[in-house]
């Protein structure tokens, strides 16, 4: 049998700013308490910070003859700060991104909501916006106000924290919220497929390999700095500083010849020579090489973009996964 | 506002078989469908599929001329067989939501049908009885002023007053409205009284379609003195559906009387329940005679 041509005019493809926002409305009925919550948590973590301030001020004068220092409580409330701010956010992501999606897959909600005259697209992105909107700015304020708080502080507080390594790089910053997106947008999308225990599961595991394989990339994502000390001085200095300053971060060490290029003292023939003489005899410089604080910043950007890109990729899977499959 | 739903050679394959295959339908403006088979004859899978839900792997559906495609068009209501909705929110956040998430909506209309239902606005939805929610979804479908609304089996968790006044809503609205109506149904009594036109759908394909009482009054249920089937040559072998022996008596069902009847032979009406009981046999037990689809 043959039919006449017909014309598809679906899905909708006007949509006006009125019906973006009632369904933005309706996502906000549905999801407000998970992200009230999520938002009283990163509020807690701003009292957190607040709280450090307030004790760590004491420590201003550290190091200065005659001056007292306290550092507790506030190196304690820093610890639990930095621990809150790399462990909270991914967690939040999981869960928040879990109950936007699965509760709906598990009771079929989704199909009320989708014969309701809105389209896939439109449901999904206001239910992603209203949720994970949100709580990505204020962990991006939190870790804002963090880095601007570390940045601020006195050296004896920067003593307390590296922050171009783990834990401190992934408390600072950008890092957080982007590690809340990855781990919401994992769930979210698996959620969509597996319900939500499956989102939950999903979300760990993907936030968990965001936040090892985010501090496995830290040092390769920036350039080393790389410093020719003469052997003899090297020998010589007894005070076991690091190059660079207490700032730097991924030290690595070795010998150079005269033309700065690397040597392998381990294939050094010393003959009756004790290890400094053979050193002096044979090699040039001790080199080392070090990522300096003032990468930080790249670093971030960086480390930042690829989670923020991650997150990306998720949301578009599952966008596509609502898209095409049968409800 | 009038709308017709076509379906043109539409098919669903799932790993496990076709859920729907070669199936071509239209239902009319402001006429009250039923669609009727056993469980998985595809009857949900069309409706998912006519309301957006579901792709189709063969055919097409049309409102009003518009191919639908993983989207349901403006000017129909769904309700779906396990009425979801959120059960944890009172009846008035999701008359409110609904609300939200329609361009149009009629909320005096839905009030008067929660009311009428006897359901209090501040109940939780998962306190619900099993009648009281469907009506609530009833009342969230109708509440849209869609112009076609396609239910899946909507009767099968109420009593038979909710029936009643389910039934009987759903003729006030398509008479003051001009409301087109697909409904699905096992409940073949609530068909004969509700319904315009039948729909049996069987292993995914129309088997039998047409209006009610057109159906009713061709079929015809002839009983004779024992016989056997090969000596039945008067029959027409196109119209006979059903044959059915026993030591006293056969039965024949007929989709169309015949010009007259043999000595010890009579003739009388076929009611709905024994026209589509005998079609649904017919398919699953060897032995009995199935005219193709009407």
């Amino acid at each position: 049998m043959t039919y006449p041509q017909v014309e598809e005019v679906t899905p909708p493809v006007s949509e006006n700013r009125s019906s973006r926002s009632r369904m933005r409305r309706a996502a906000w009925r549905q999801h407000r308490a998970w992200v009230l919550g999520s938002l009283g948590l990163a509020g807690a973590g701003a009292v957190l910070l607040v709280l450090v301030l307030v004790f760590s001020s004491s420590c201003v004068q550290w190091g200065e003859p005659g001056a007292s220092c306290r550092t507790e409580p506030g190196y304690t409330l820093w610890k639990l700060l930095v621990a809150a701010m790399t462990v909270v956010p991914p967690l939040v992501g999981v869960i928040l991104g879990a109950v936007t999606f699965g509760p709906d897959v598990e009771h079929r909600t989704q199909v009320y909501a989708l014969t309701q005259g809105v389209s896939r697209m439109q449901w999904w992105a206001a239910k992603v916006a209203v949720t994970a909107a949100p709580v990505f700015l204020a962990v991006l304020a939190l870790g804002t106000g963090t880095l601007l708080y570390v940045d601020s502080a006195d050296e004896s507080v920067r003593d307390w924290l590296g922050r171009l390594t783990t834990p401190g790089f992934d408390a600072l910053g950008i890092v957080p919220a982007a590690h809340f997106l990855v781990a919401y947008a994992a769930a979210a999308t698996a959620a969509l497929m597996w319900r939500t225990v499956g989102g939950i599961v999903a979300g760990l595991l993907i936030s968990g390999l965001a936040l090892i394989g985010g501090s496995f990339l830290q040092p390769l994502v920036v350039p080393h700095d790389r410093v020719l000390v003469p052997v003899e001085a090297w020998l010589a200095d007894e005070t076991g500083e690091l190059a660079g300053g207490i700032d730097t971060a991924y030290h690595s060490s070795g010998f150079a010849g005269s033309d700065g290029k690397d040597i392998d003292v381990s294939s050094l023939n010393c003959g009756g020579l004790d290890w400094s003489e053979c050193l002096i005899a044979n090699v040039t410089y001790r080199a080392e090489s070090y990522v300096s604080d003032s990468r930080y910043l790249p670093m971030m950007a960086v480390i930042g973009g690829i989670n923020l890109v991650v997150s990306g990729a998720f949301l578009g899977l599952g966008a596509l996964t609502l898209r095409r499959r049968d409800l | 506002m009038t709308i017709q739903l076509e379906v043109r050679g539409a098919g669903k394959h799932h790993p496990s078989g076709w859920a729907l295959r070669d199936c071509d339908l239209t239902v009319d403006p402001s006429t009250v469908t039923a669609l009727i088979g056993p469980n998985g004859a595809g009857k949900s899978t069309l409706m998912a599929a006519a309301a957006g839900l579901t792709s189709l792997t063969t055919g097409e559906i049309l409102v009003n001329g518009r191919r639908v495609v993983r989207a349901m068009p403006p000017e129909l209501g769904y309700l779906a067989q396990d009425t979801p909705l959120y059960r944890r929110w009172r009846v008035a956040d999701m008359v409110d939501q609904t609300a939200d998430l329609n361009t149009r909506w009629d909320a005096p209309h839905a009030a008067r049908l929660i009311d009428e239902a006897g359901i209090d606005p501040d109940t939780r939805v998962g306190t619900l009885s099993g009648g009281q929610r469907t009506r609530l979804a009833l009342a969230l479908v109708l509440g849209k002023r869609p112009a076609l609304v396609l239910l899946d089996e909507p009767l099968a968790d109420l009593d038979p007053l909710a029936r009643l006044q389910v039934q009987q809503t759903l003729m006030t609205e398509v008479a003051t409205t001009g409301m087109t109506v697909l409904m699905s149904s096992h409940i073949l009594g609530d068909v004969q009284d509700t319904c315009d036109d039948l729909v049996l759908l069987q292993d995914g394909r129309v088997t039998l379609r047409g209006p009610v009482d057109v159906l009713i009054s061709r079929h015809r249920l002839l009983t004779g003195p024992p016989a056997d089937p090969a000596a039945l040559g008067w029959l027409k072998a196109p119209d006979v559906v059903e044959i059915r022996s026993s030591l006293r008596q056969t039965t024949v069902l007929v989709s169309a009387p015949p010009p007259g009847l043999p000595a010890g032979w009579t003739d009388q009406p076929a009611t709905l329940d024994e026209i589509v009981i005998a079609r649904l046999r017919a398919t699953t037990q060897p032995g009995h005679t199935q005219e193709g689809a009407a």
